[in-house]
């Protein structure tokens, strides 16, 4: 990898460098790559054909916010390890499949307790402590400084950031990201809802793909000492296709109350070694504030619970999105230069809360075989019909899935196919009747009613009902970004989201505009509009402003045109995966 | 091995290279991998004409490498770690290391289309007509802004050295 042919084969006799200069940059040419870097940066770029993110990242149009909840909640979700999900979704798997099992007792136990707590310890991190009180409604997390206490009784919760010295309140109302020990937690009841085990794999739909493939290799029950304290021991090997060796589970539990003691994972992972204990105890008392989880007295308190105008529109986009008609839609991207039939197009179909995205392969066609005079929406059926075409993501209404797989070139280029490997189930984003498709940028109800990324603990929302500029007759919905973290460009904006929106017309945002570096700074103007039989409007033309960058560093706006049938026949099997 | 695989092997070490002689930062280096491959995946994916990839490919690499030099400029210090522990390394290489991100962090100062110019002219070795089709100026433009590259590279350097004189 080291490249030691130094030459310059210059143009003109100005090439010859300074022999300082020369010799520096020789030492540049001549430096030795590192290998293992190497190694790392292609396999990443190996995996971007398969990832779900690639079609997310090579979409053009950037991302306007990410989705709710994911941000405030960020710093008490610790990065899920994948063989700790392994191991996991394998424990879970045993115990639901084991309705005799005395460790189905002990699933039973934790559940009539005032209150559960665990600490879960690792070498790479600091201890993560979690309160659980099935009786109460309430879960807090506490990593070092760091606080998050949920009452979800009275759906808040609140959220205590070090670095600003501020505990936020916000709104508990949206499902969330799990990690794998309050999964571990939460699994329980799961599995005994309506009072009977079961195998039923889909109550373990939240574990996602991780539980798919793994395998309990062994499984021992016995009785260890400690001292003079005696514990029911379960050990359980397991294999996975993600893990070169097996690895192993410890569980242990008190003998008398069948409650868990402890929790244990040890073994090799990608040849280095991973151990995790978690402990649990059972306090008659819990946290029942943030303040008794050491939150200072004299912390900043802010609101972030939307009120009045905030959540009121808010509300209404979120409904709107979700209310909006069945479709299949051809939606096309092209750069405002070209012309209608030149572009890459997307069909999607949406039925309720399924729906489904496909992505075609199509080449430059001669333009002198499109009629002048012609049908753009039957042109562009007939044009996908006639090309290859293969599914990027897809929701059933429970999971989403994405498409793993990778192209295969022919000899005439139209030939060229999508050879799909594997479906990855995820957790769908956000609720079932309001999800988040992961891409969502092509989607018209979502075009037309975006995420809004409120609330969140570092976005300050206000409405401005007479705004003196974007289109008319719309009020104006801001968010400043509060939170200024050294060497984020994005932080401390005032203006971070602007949204104009149309509240006669179902609450359509006609312009919207993120500010960020150019890759996340994005404009969108809706040129054009229709209403959905069901009286919905949405967009029929969308400029992105200087969404296409060009080498040479100018940009290009972009359009994306929507066209959409909300009459056509969508058969079930369409949102069906065949896995 | 699929398209992509085969595609990746072909063009990765090259696009490695020419981001880490720009960088000479192992994360960095891995991250502009990453995004011009995501460039080059979303170019195939348009309805654009052929690309001559390799050279396609090293440019993307050094423009991106370029923009996170700066970047890393202005956020911090050039002091992360380059190339692994020196202690070990043969006489001289730690010279040259140091020698080599003192041009890097030269490079730095240099106005964007000098810095393009000099590192794709003498790191990648591109011809003036290759550069200045990429950067849309003529070869003549080109000339000039190697040669006032040379010039700023060389008082940069020359101080550097005279900062370090007892």
């Amino acid at each position: 990898m080291n490249e030691t042919n130094h030459r310059y084969s210059g143009d003109d006799a100005g090439d010859a460098l300074p022999p300082f200069l020369e010799a520096a940059v020789k030492s540049v040419r001549e430096q030795p790559l590192p290998a293992a870097s190497v190694e790392r940066a292609l396999k990443r770029a190996r995996e971007i054909a398969s990832s779900s993110e690639t079609h997310r990242a090579a979409d053009p149009v950037p991302f306007l916010s990410t989705p709710r909840g994911l941000q405030w909640r960020r710093f008490a979700m610790r990065p899920m390890a994948a063989a700790a999900a392994i191991l996991l979704a394998a424990t879970l798997l045993y115990l639901a499949t084991r309705p005799q099992s005395a460790w189905a007792d002990m699933a039973r136990s934790m559940l009539t307790q005032d209150w559960i707590h665990v600490v879960e310890r690792s070498p790479a991190d600091e201890p993560l402590e979690l309160w659980l009180s099935p009786r109460h409604q309430i879960k807090a997390v506490r990593i070092g400084r760091r606080v998050q206490l949920f009452d979800h009784r009275l759906k808040i919760a609140y959220s205590y950031e070090p670095a600003e010295n501020t505990l936020y309140k916000m709104p508990d109302d949206d499902p969330r990201t799990p990690d794998d020990l309050e999964l571990f937690v939460d699994a329980i009841p799961n599995l005994l809802r309506a009072g009977s085990y079961t195998s039923n794999d889909d109550k373990l739909a939240f574990l996602g793909s991780e539980r798919d493939g793994a395998k309990v290799v062994s499984e021992k029950l016995e009785t260890a000492r400690d001292g003079q304290k005696s514990w029911s021991e379960l050990t359980l090997t397991v294999q996975h296709p993600q893990l070169a060796e097996p690895v192993q589970m410890i569980v242990r539990a008190d003998p008398i109350t069948q409650l868990p003691h402890s929790w244990a994972i040890q073994g090799q992972v990608n040849g280095k070694r991973m151990a995790r204990e978690v402990t649990f105890e059972y306090p008659s008392t819990g946290p029942t504030d943030a303040y008794a989880l050491g939150v200072p007295d004299q912390a900043i308190f802010v609101d972030r619970v939307p009120a009045d105008d905030v959540a009121r529109l808010v509300d209404a986009i979120a409904a709107a999105r979700q209310r909006f008609d069945n479709y299949h839609a051809i939606v096309v991207e092209s750069a405002a230069s070209n012309q209608w039939y030149e572009g890459s197009p997307v069909q999607i179909w949406r039925k309720g809360t399924r729906w489904r995205m496909e992505f075609s392969v199509v080449h430059p066609i001669d333009p002198s075989i499109v009629p002048s005079d012609h049908d753009e929406f039957g042109w562009w059926r007939a044009r996908v019909a006639s090309v290859r075409s293969y599914p990027v993501q897809l929701c059933d209404g429970d999971s989403e899935y994405s498409v793993r797989g990778h192209f295969i070139e022919a000899e005439n280029p139209l030939d060229r196919r999508f050879e799909i490997e594997s479906m990855k189930r995820q957790p769908i984003i956000g609720s079932k009747s309001d999800a988040t498709p992961s891409i969502w940028s092509r989607m018209p109800e979502f075009l037309s009613h975006p995420p809004l990324g409120i609330p969140r603990t570092d976005l300050e929302p206000t409405v401005d009902l007479n705004p003196t500029d974007g289109p008319p007759s719309t009020v104006l919905l801001r968010t400043r970004r509060t939170f200024v973290t050294r060497g984020n460009e994005q932080s401390g904006l005032a203006d971070f989201h602007r949204y104009w929106i149309d509240r006669a017309r179902s609450h359509v945002v006609l312009r919207w505009e993120t500010s960020g570096p150019a890759d996340a700074s994005a404009t969108y103007v809706t040129e054009d509009l229709a209403q959905s039989p069901q009286g919905h409007w949405f967009p029929t033309v969308v400029r992105l402003k200087n969404a296409i960058r060009n080498e040479d560093g100018t940009t290009e706006d972009s359009l994306l045109r929507f066209y959409v049938d909300f009459d056509t026949e969508i058969p079930d099997k369409m949102f069906v995966v065949d896995r | 091995v699929n398209d992509w695989d085969s595609f990746v092997a072909e063009h990765g070490v090259a696009v490695f290279r020419a981001a880490w002689r720009v960088l000479g930062h192992r994360q960095d280096v891995e991250d502009v991998t990453q995004e011009v491959f995501l460039e080059a995946f979303r170019l195939q994916l348009r309805t654009q004409p052929a690309w001559h990839w390799p050279a396609l490919l090293r440019r993307m690499a050094t423009f991106r490498a370029l923009d996170r030099l700066r970047r890393r400029r202005s956020e911090s210090p050039l002091d992360d770690p380059r190339i692994g522990p020196l202690l070990d390394e043969p006489d001289g290489v730690v010279e040259r290391n140091e020698l080599a991100d003192r041009l890097r962090q030269a490079v730095a100062q240099l106005p964007p289309r000098e810095a393009a110019v000099f590192c794709l002219r003498c790191y990648e070795e591109l011809s003036y007509g290759e550069i200045g089709e990429s950067l849309n100026i003529s070869s003549q433009a080109v000339g000039v802004a190697l040669h006032k590259a040379r010039l700023k590279l060389q008082a940069i350097l020359s101080e550097a050295v005279k900062g370090e004189e007892p």
